[in-house]
């Protein structure tokens, strides 16, 4: 039986990292991978260890630039969120991604575990935060990459279809990225 | 601080301004979105700089395409329109994978061993599906295709972020 943090590494590992975290780093917080959720996956090579804030208007703000870093955050958004107007998405403030949270920006940012088990030659630092809006995202930072990614891994799959319409989700991972209401606005003026 | 993403695939053709690509998938408890591009729009490899201590420096806001790329990635997220204009086409697209995926033996297998399992678990169904599970089955039954799809997302990707 995987614990929560092995499962979410397991799931990340989809990516690239296959790491279990320490006991010692556990927390009682411990993430719900048997709700839907959904997983974000941010990497900033080269770039500075960000501080995003998905705003009320829905936009991700830098907050906050270190030092080179890569942040690859995992998100959950459990359901019972109201909204992902709501969401916050941060890496840490301090150049060191040991250190703890603790930037008035990052303010109800709490750092789960940033002690994770893993290869010598891994030279990647990871962290997991949870948002204030519950979001608990994971990061890790690559120094000696050059290329940004993130990703958005929502916990529904082709389980959840209708039985009447086969292929729902799949559909509907299509479709989702058919223009959004912020495109809209705009195009229309409205 | 609003950003105008007049196109349809304003977020494509951002990706491809710097070297991006983005693809998604679709598992059986999963549906994952994700992208990649280059950290830095200005600065030169770091295996081309003589000086090695500039790979340490940050990457201003400005030069890191990334954020750019998160605004519009997050769009998808909170604000989906679910066009109507651009359905039937994305279900071509649905059924153009399916039928790519007759072709090769390895998805063969799987969605036969999907129909071999138990008819009562979710793992049974056609978990791809094509136009006519997603076009015209539900259309003969009287299912408003979009609304289909607006109400698994907003049943499962959350009540306000979708749809």
């Amino acid at each position: 039986m995987m614990d929560a943090y092995t499962a979410l590494i397991v799931k990340a590992s989809v990516y690239r990292i296959m790491y279990t975290f320490p006991a010692a780093s556990r927390t009682p917080a411990n993430i719900n991978l048997s709700s839907p959720a959904t997983l974000i996956t941010i990497s900033t090579g080269k770039t500075s260890p960000s501080f995003y804030t998905f705003t009320s208007n829905a936009i991700f703000k830098h907050v906050c630039a270190v030092r080179s870093l890569t942040a690859l955050c995992c998100l959950y958004i459990a359901p019972h969120i109201p909204s992902y107007s709501a969401l916050h998405l941060i890496a840490p403030t301090s150049a060191s991604m040991a250190e703890p949270v603790s930037d008035s920006r990052s303010a109800g940012v709490e750092c789960l575990a940033d002690r994770l088990h893993k290869p010598l030659f891994d030279h990647c630092s990871y962290r997991v935060v949870k948002l204030p809006n519950q979001l608990e995202a994971l990061l890790v930072h690559d120094a000696e990459t050059d290329k940004a990614s993130a990703a958005m891994d929502v916990n529904v799959g082709s389980f959840s279809d209708r039985k009447d319409m086969p292929g729902t989700a799949h559909a509907v991972e299509y479709v989702l990225f058919m223009g959004t209401e912020k495109v809209r606005r705009y195009s229309t003026g409205a | 601080m609003f950003q105008q993403y007049p196109e349809e695939n304003e977020y494509n053709s951002y990706l491809d301004r710097y070297g991006g690509r983005s693809n998604a998938f679709t598992a059986y408890t999963s549906t994952n979105y994700y992208f990649e591009l280059f950290a830095t729009s200005t600065a030169k490899s770091p295996s081309n700089s003589a000086d090695t201590s500039l790979t340490t420096l940050p990457i201003p806001k400005a030069s890191a395409p990334l954020y750019g790329a998160l605004d519009r990635f997050a769009q998808f997220f909170i604000c989906p329109l679910f066009s109507k204009d651009t359905l039937e086409r994305e279900l071509c697209a649905v059924d153009s994978e399916n039928k790519k995926n007759l072709q090769n033996d390895q998805w063969r297998m799987a969605q036969l061993d999907r129909e071999l399992s138990n008819e009562n678990h979710p793992y049974h169904k056609f978990k791809t599906g094509n136009y006519h599970t997603l076009h015209d089955e539900p259309l003969a039954k009287g299912i408003d295709i979009r609304d289909a799809f607006i109400d698994f997302g907003k049943e499962h990707f959350g009540k306000r972020g979708l749809g």
